[in-house]
């Protein structure tokens, strides 16, 4: 049983279905990436998920309990950084996240050392006597993610934390991700860049208008988009008898040449043996090879190939 | 859940601390608009300085120093003798007096031969004490000339007798202050009670705007939803910021009751728990009014025009801005939370009828608990995003 699981959840606004039928599980301890598109339905997702949204249909448990039946229960285990800021600006740093910490209920001193923890976490201790106002984006977002973090919850929930940010803040986001993860909490993590999903998540669920429209760790969502994967072979001459038997290999997608055709691209389709068959091939034909480069498929070349659309810019 | 309602007030009171256009408005306005009524029930107050010279030294000369002694005009003018017309003039263009009048020295001649005769006078820079001194002295020209007149025409040889203290005192009167009229305004308490307690019922009210722009403010920053998703009680941390903003009137009605007492000398009487209680059943309604203005206007920007003009049309129609309105305008003032707030005050100040200040105050409270009422069912709107 997962930490989290998702039955047939469901959210409509009068006619329109913005989550359509979800069902996935999200196991203890990973990084769950949520990825798409803008609009993909992610944060509404994520709210149904903590509380905020009332479902329209199915069930989401965390830990074994309801949200529907449970709600106080679920929330008591997430941490929620939201993708909107949502910190008080007329107060210091500090003030912002013992508010939150005394809602939560901690007391006293471990209200102070949590504090100080969270803050230090996210990076922001020496600056805690500041107000966000005095602050820079990436710091906001930070203390956003601070104010979220102090009680340790087990599910710690970003909504696209970096949007908006300089590269230095987000790495240092990034960062703490993973580190909340090696500390002991789960982390789903929602985003439309794929490069972030792709560094930082165990395991990732691809959303687009509101499906779920694969899931799966990185190897096995890039194993779906194997025929993606590309071998790029630069070689000392051209050779027409070599080119037409790899362009007849089964496994062989499609061969593209240089205009000197000294470089060959091959795109495979997923098979164990094709890269010791092509390699066969070059040397039987006696080419000399002077590098070989494997480029990897990547989860935005998978959206493209299942919906027809990229990720951004939409 | 009382842990999270007073932890959420607290940091409410913190906010509004340190937000100095808050303080500025809610504490610096009711002093800034009671310093300016103050001032002008000083004018009234303080007599006109007025510097005199007279020259004349003929038939009249008696009469005109009887004038500028008498009683009759002692609450309106202050008599600075000098020695000349010049000074006079210098008197007046220095700012040592608000006024000048210079008797000239043909005057007792011309007016016993019937010829035109009038006082030189300087006017200061204050409009309103030149009024004052304008009014005092044409008065005495219009009841010289009127004696003259009859003089010449009947030909009488009587001695000159200027006016009779009696009508004088009272023409006076009624050109000085509104007097009896003034005091049928004001019912048992004086102008500034009066007014003192007027603005603080409309700051009270106004104040009562501050918790639903928190709510608003904080739906529209997000931090609410963050509140939200708290396993802590929701209900709770609304009341909380709810809280704050009736603590802030508190501390807001404490201010302005202290610094008028202190500084005009207001009178509230003893009664501060009974004034306690109005201030808080103000409070409330206003905060109910707001929250019900902010559930249908839905932005801070339009439930503050909105809330903005409700309170300034029941604080005139309740005669909080002009004394007097309220019987004009007949049941519409009675149809304001200002009236029944305003009474009950009033009442309490005057300290004499108990029953009609007890009468007041239970509608005042019923009032506050429909509103309030209302504003509960309402709630959901202000406070939920796509409720
Ligand atoms: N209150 C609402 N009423 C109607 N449609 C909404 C509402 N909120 C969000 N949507 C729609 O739901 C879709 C998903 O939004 P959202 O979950 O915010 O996407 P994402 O977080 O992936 O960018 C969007 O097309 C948005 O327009
Ligand atoms: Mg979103």
């Amino acid at each position: 049983m997962g930490l989290i699981t998702f039955r047939d959840v469901v959210k409509k606004y009068d006619t329109s279905l913005i989550v359509n039928y979800l069902n996935f599980k999200i196991e203890e301890g990973e990084i769950f990436g949520l990825l798409g598109p803008n609009g993909a339905g992610k944060s509404t997702t994520i709210n149904m998920l903590s509380g905020l949204l009332e479902l329209s249909g199915g069930d989401i448990a965390v830990d074994g309990r309801s949200i529907r039946k449970q709600p106080l229960e679920v929330k008591r285990r997430i941490g929620l950084v939201p993708q909107e800021l949502a910190i008080y600006e007329t107060l210091t740093a500090r003030e912002n996240v013992t508010f939150f910490a005394k809602l939560y209920g901690l007391p006293g001193k471990l209200l102070r050392e949590r504090v100080d923890e969270a803050l230090r976490f996210v990076g922001l201790l020496d600056r805690a006597k500041d107000k966000p106002s005095t602050y820079s984006g990436g710091m906001k977002r930070r203390l956003n993610i601070a104010c979220a973090i102090m009680h340790r919850p087990k599910l710690i929930i970003m909504d696209e934390p970096t949007v908006g940010i300089d590269p230095q803040s987000r790495n240092h986001i990034l960062e703490s991700v993973r580190e909340l993860n090696r500390l002991g909490s789960t982390v789903i993590y929602t985003s439309h860049y794929m490069e972030e999903v792709d560094a930082i998540c165990s395991r990732i669920g691809i959303l687009d208008q509101g499906k779920l429209i694969a899931v799966g760790t990185k190897e096995e969502l890039k194993r779906q988009a194997g025929q993606a994967e590309r071998l790029v072979f630069e070689i000392d001459r051209r050779d027409e008898p070599a080119l037409a038997e790899m362009e007849g290999h089964p496994g062989v997608k499609r061969v593209e040449e240089s205009d000197d055709g000294r470089t060959l691209i091959v795109t495979v389709k997923d098979s164990p043996s094709i890269l010791q068959d092509l390699l066969f091939i070059i040397q039987k034909h006696g080419i000399a090879l002077r590098q070989l480069t494997r480029i990897e498929p990547n989860l935005e070349s998978l959206f493209l190939q299942m919906t027809g659309r990229t990720l951004r810019d939409e | 859940m009382i842990r999270v309602w007073l932890t959420t007030a607290y940091y409410e009171l913190v906010k509004y601390g340190r937000m100095k256009s808050v303080l500025v408005i809610l504490i610096g306005l009711p002093l800034l608009l009671i310093l300016l009524l103050g001032s002008a029930f000083d004018t009234d107050l303080k007599p006109a300085k007025v510097a005199l010279y007279v020259a004349d030294q003929g038939e009249l000369s008696g009469s005109i120093g009887e004038f500028w002694n008498g009683e009759a005009i002692k609450p309106f003018v202050f008599v600075l003798k000098t020695d000349s017309g010049q000074e006079v003039e210098d008197y007046v263009t220095e700012g040592i007096a608000d006024y000048g009048v210079y008797v000239p020295a043909d005057f007792s001649q011309k007016v016993l031969a019937g010829e035109k005769a009038v006082w030189k006078t300087f006017s200061g820079r204050y409009a309103e004490k030149n009024v004052a001194a304008d009014a005092v002295i044409g008065r005495y020209m219009a009841e010289l000339n009127l004696k003259f007149a009859a003089m010449a025409t009947l030909g009488t040889d009587a001695p000159v007798r200027i006016g009779n203290a009696d009508a004088r005192r009272q023409s006076l009167v009624a050109i000085g202050n509104l007097g009896n009229t003034e005091d049928r305004l004001f019912g048992e308490t004086s102008a500034m009670q009066y007014y003192a307690a007027a603005y603080l019922i409309m700051f009270l009210l106004f104040s009562g705007m501050s918790a639903a722009l928190a709510l608003l403010g904080q739906k529209e920053d997000g931090t609410l939803r963050r509140l939200y998703a708290m396993p802590s009680s929701f209900r709770a941390a609304v009341f909380g910021v709810v809280t704050g903003a009736v603590m802030l009137a508190c501390l807001q009605s404490l201010v302005v009751i202290v610094f008028t007492k202190y500084v005009y000398d207001v009178e509230w009487s003893g009664h501060y728990l009974a004034i306690a209680a109005v201030c808080l059943l103000t409070t409330a309604a206003g905060t109910g009014l707001a929250i019900i203005v902010a559930s249908v206007a839905g932005t801070s920007k339009s439930t503050q025009t909105l809330f903005t003009i409700l309170v300034t049309t029941m604080t005139f129609l309740s005669g909080g801005m002009m004394a007097g309105i309220q019987n004009m305008v007949g049941i519409a003032s009675k149809l304001t939370i200002n009236h029944w707030a305003n009474i009950s005050l009033r009442a309490i100040m005057s300290g004499s009828d108990a029953a009609a200040a007890w009468n007041a105050i239970g509608v005042l409270a019923a009032i506050a608990a429909v509103l309030s009422l209302i504003a509960i069912f309402r709630l959901p709107k202000v406070v939920m995003r796509h409720a």
